[in-house]
C-alpha cells in the first residue's frame, strides 16, 4: 500500500508572502491528492471486476449462443481466460491496463480504449457544452436572486427550478424533442454530426441533449449558490465593502461570488465527472455514439472487457476531476493554502 | 454657520416577527468638522444601529422614515442608492469591529485598500498603488510593499485593523464613523488603534463618530460624549464635564463598574443589575427605571425628555440627576427603603 500523507486542512498564516505562493500551495495538493488516487482506483476496479463476475449468465455460453455444446462453451472460457480464478484474472487485467492495455470487446475484437476514445469527443463536447450553457444562467440568476431574495423573480426562480429539479431528465429531454424538434423544427431529434463535417451541424446536433442536461443542472447549481450568496451577503465585510461605495455590480461579484461558490464548485465537479462518464439516459434517447452508449450496448451483449474498460475509465476521470476541484479550492480560498514544507 | 452633520429626532424600527424593534428612538446631535463624539452604550443600545442610520446604510427591513440626518446641506435620509454611493466611502467612510470579518477574506488586501479610490477617483494602476503605500505607511503598516499582495489572514488582528482604517481613508472622508474599532483586539494593540485614529484625525482633519461600549476609550480622547440607552440619547456633555460631572445615573453606574486599580484585591467588581430592555415593547416611562437605584414612582409613569442640566452643553434626561437635589433626596429615599419605586433591591450608597 502507498504510504499516504495526510493534506492539514488548517491554514497557518505565512511567514513571508510571496508572488508564487498559490503556485506552490496548487503543486502541493496536487501530489499529496495524488497518492489518493490509488487506493480508490484499486477499489474501483476490483469493485467492478467483482460486478461482472458475480452477474448470473456465462459470456461465453452468451457469445456462442444456445445451440453451442458444453465443449465448445469451455474452450471458449479457457480461451477467454474465465476458468482461472478471480484474482489471477484482476492482477493480469490491472497490469495491462497499467501499460495503458484495455483489452479487446469480445464481440467485436475492437481494443476497449479504442472504443472508448472514438467516442469520447461527443461525450465531453455533450458535457462541457452543458456545463457551460448551466453557468451562463446560474451565475447571473443566482446573483439577481440572492440580491432580492424574497423578492418577485427569486420566488419565481424558485418555483422554476423546485420544478426543473424533481424532473427526471429523460422527462426533460422528451418535452424539449417535442417543442424543438417535433413542433419547431428548430433542432434535429436525433443523430450526431460530427464537428469535423460540419461545425454548425455540430452544435445543432448536440444543442437539445446538452440543454436537457444543463437544465437540471443548472437547477440544482442556481439553488445552491443562491443560498450560499445570502449567507455570504449577511457577512460583515460585504457590508464595509457597501460602505466604500462601490457599486452593487462590483459587490456582487467582486466580494460576494468567490466566497459564496465552493458548494458550486464542488456540484460542478462531481457532475462534470457525472456526465463524461456517460450521460447514459439522454446519449440513449438522442442516439449519440458517446461513452453512454458504448456501456448500455456492451452490457446489453454482455461484453464484460468493454464494461469494465469502461467502468475503469469513467473512474479515472471521476477521481481527476476530483482531484482538480480540490485544487481548485486552493486557488478559490488564499486560506486554504497550507504553507510550509 | 450650521454644523458638518446635524442629526435631529433620527428614529430607526426594524420589523420583526416579534414585533416592532425600536432601535433608535429619536436621537439627536450636532456634529462639527474636526470634532470628534463618542456614543458609548452597551449591546443593544442601538449605538451601532444608529451608526448604520447615520449613513443609511440599512437592510430593507429598517423603517428609516422619520427623522433627519443632514450632511453638510445633504439630507441623508430618503436619498437615493446612487447618491448614498457616492457619498460613503468617499465623504464619510466607516470602520467595523472585527477586522477579520470586516475585510474581504478572498480579495487581496491591496485591492480592498483601492476599491473605493477606483470608484471615487477613477484611479487605478500604479497611481492607485502609489496611493494604497502612502496610505499604508500613514496607518503605520511597515513594510507596506510586500503587504500589498497578502490576505488578510496572513496579517495580525492590530495590522488588519490598520488595513481597514487606510481603506476608510483612501479617499480622505470628512466623517469617520468607528464602530467600536478596538473591541476585537488585544488591550496594547487598542491604545495603539486609537493613538492612530487621534494622530489621523489631526492631520486629516476628519471628524469621528466613535461608538464604543468602554467609556475608559472615550476618556481624553473625544470632546463630547453621548451616553445611549435603549435607542436613546440619556446624557450628552463635553468629555471633562461627563468624567467629573455625570448626571444620568446610567452613565454614574457604567463609570463604576470600570475595575480600578486603585482597588483593594478581592474587591467585588460593581455591575450594573438587571438587563437592558425589551425594544420590542417598550414600557411606560423612564427605560432605565427598573435598573436605577434613584428611580422614584414618576420614572415610571413618564419618560423624561434630554434637557440642559447644570452647564450649557450638558444634556441629561432624568427627573432625579446625580448630585444635584432632587437626585440626592431619591437616593436617601430610597437607600433608606432599601428597595426603589421599580421594586429593585437598593445597598446603601457606595
Amino acid at each position: 500500500m502507498t504510504q499516504l500523507t495526510t493534506p492539514t486542512p488548517t491554514a497557518r498564516p505565512a511567514a513571508a508572502p510571496s508572488a508564487g505562493s498559490r503556485a506552490a500551495a496548487v503543486g502541493r495538493k496536487l501530489r499529496t491528492r495524488l497518492l489518493h488516487i490509488v487506493p480508490v482506483l484499486l477499489l474501483v476496479t476490483f469493485g467492478s471486476m467483482l460486478l461482472v463476475d458475480l452477474t448470473p449468465g456465462d459470456p461465453a455460453a452468451t457469445i456462442l449462443g444456445e445451440s453451442a455444446t458444453p465443449d465448445q462453451v469451455a474452450a471458449l472460457r479457457q480461451q477467454l481466460g474465465l476458468d482461472r480464478p478471480l484474482f489471477v484474472r484482476y492482477g493480469e487485467w490491472i497490469a495491462h491496463i497499467a501499460q495503458g492495455d484495455f483489452g479487446r470487446s469480445i464481440r467485436s475484437q475492437q481494443p476497449v480504449l479504442d472504443a472508448i476514445l472514438e467516442r469520447l469527443p461527443v461525450t465531453i463536447e455533450l458535457a462541457i457544452l452543458a456545463q457551460i450553457m448551466a453557468f451562463l444562467v446560474v451565475i447571473p440568476l443566482a446573483l439577481y436572486t440572492a440580491y432580492r431574495a424574497g423578492g418577485r423573480a427569486d420566488r419565481l426562480a424558485n418555483v422554476v427550478t423546485s420544478g426543473l429539479v424533481s424532473m427526471p431528465p429523460f422527462l426533460t429531454a422528451l418535452l424539449l424533442v417535442f417543442v424543438f424538434a417535433l413542433s419547431l423544427r428548430a433542432f434535429p431529434a436525433t443523430g450526431w454530426v460530427r464537428i469535423a463535417d460540419d461545425p454548425l451541424g455540430n452544435l445543432r446536433s448536440a444543442f437539445l441533449p446538452a440543454l436537457a442536461l444543463a437544465l437540471t443542472e443548472l437547477a440544482v447549481l442556481t439553488r445552491v449558490l443562491r443560498s450560499d450568496l445570502i449567507a455570504t451577503l449577511q457577512e460583515d465585510f460585504i457590508l464595509s465593502a457597501k460602505a466604500k461605495g462601490l457599486p452593487t455590480w462590483y459587490v456582487l461579484l467582486r466580494h460576494a461570488l468567490r466566497p459564496s461558490s465552493f458548494s458550486l464548485v464542488t456540484l460542478a465537479g462531481l457532475s462534470l465527472g457525472r456526465l463524461i462518464g456517460g450521460a447514459v439516459i439522454v446519449e440513449t434517447l438522442f442516439a449519440l455514439p458517446g461513452i453512454g452508449q458504448l456501456l448500455v450496448n456492451s452490457i446489453l451483449a454482455k461484453d464484460a472487457v468493454v464494461v469494465q474498460g469502461v467502468v475503469v475509465f469513467v473512474a479515472i476521470v471521476y477521481v481527476a476531476l476530483n482531484v482538480l476541484t480540490d485544487v481548485f479550492y486552493t486557488i478559490l480560498d488564499p486560506r486554504t493554502r497550507v504553507t510550509g514544507a | 454657520m450650521s454644523a458638518m452633520l446635524e442629526v435631529t429626532d433620527l428614529v430607526t424600527t426594524f420589523r420583526t416577527a416579534r414585533g416592532l424593534v425600536r432601535a433608535v428612538d429619536g436621537v439627536s446631535f450636532e456634529l462639527d468638522t474636526g470634532r470628534t463624539l463618542a456614543i458609548v452604550g452597551e449591546s443593544g443600545s442601538g449605538k451601532s444601529v444608529l451608526a448604520r442610520s447615520l449613513m443609511n446604510l440599512l437592510p430593507s427591513s429598517a423603517d428609516t422614515s422619520r427623522g433627519t440626518a443632514v450632511y453638510q446641506g445633504t439630507q441623508l435620509r430618503g436619498q437615493s442608492a446612487a447618491a448614498l454611493r457616492r457619498i460613503w466611502g468617499d465623504e464619510i467612510s466607516m470602520i467595523f469591529q472585527d477586522p477579520m470579518t470586516s475585510l474581504n477574506p478572498v480579495v487581496r488586501v491591496g485591492r480592498q485598500i483601492t476599491e473605493s479610490l477606483r470608484f471615487h477617483r477613477g484611479q487605478r494602476g500604479a497611481a492607485a498603488q502609489e496611493r494604497a503605500l502612502e496610505l499604508m505607511r500613514d496607518v503605520g503598516i511597515p513594510d507596506p510593499a510586500s503587504r500589498l499582495s497578502v490576505y488578510p489572514h496572513q496579517l495580525s488582528g492590530g495590522m488588519r485593523q490598520r488595513v481597514a482604517i487606510a481603506t476608510a481613508l483612501a479617499c480622505e472622508p470628512s466623517l469617520l464613523i468607528a464602530d467600536e474599532p478596538t473591541t476585537a483586539l488585544d488591550v496594547t494593540i487598542q491604545r495603539q488603534i486609537l493613538d492612530l485614529l487621534q494622530r489621523l484625525q489631526v492631520e486629516h482633519g476628519m471628524a469621528i463618530i466613535l461608538i464604543t461600549h468602554d467609556l475608559g476609550v472615550a476618556a481624553g480622547r473625544t470632546d463630547e460624549v453621548a451616553v445611549m440607552y435603549a435607542g436613546r440619547i440619556v446624557e450628552k456633555a463635553a468629555t471633562p464635564v461627563l468624567f467629573s460631572a455625570m448626571r444620568h445615573p446610567y452613565t454614574e453606574a457604567l463609570l463604576a463598574s470600570i475595575p480600578r486599580l486603585e482597588n483593594a484585591v478581592h474587591t467585588r467588581l460593581t455591575t450594573i443589575g438587571g438587563r437592558p430592555p425589551d425594544l420590542i415593547n417598550p414600557r411606560r416611562g423612564c427605560a432605565f427605571a427598573p435598573r436605577c437605584r434613584y428611580a422614584q414612582p414618576r420614572c415610571l409613569e413618564e419618560d423624561p425628555v434630554l434637557e440642559t442640566a447644570t452647564t450649557v452643553g450638558h444634556e441629561v434626561a432624568c427627573f432625579y440627576p446625580v448630585d444635584t437635589e432632587a437626585g440626592r433626596a431619591a437616593l436617601s429615599a430610597n437607600s433608606a427603603a432599601g428597595v426603589s419605586a421599580a421594586g429593585t433591591t437598593v445597598r446603601a450608597a457606595v
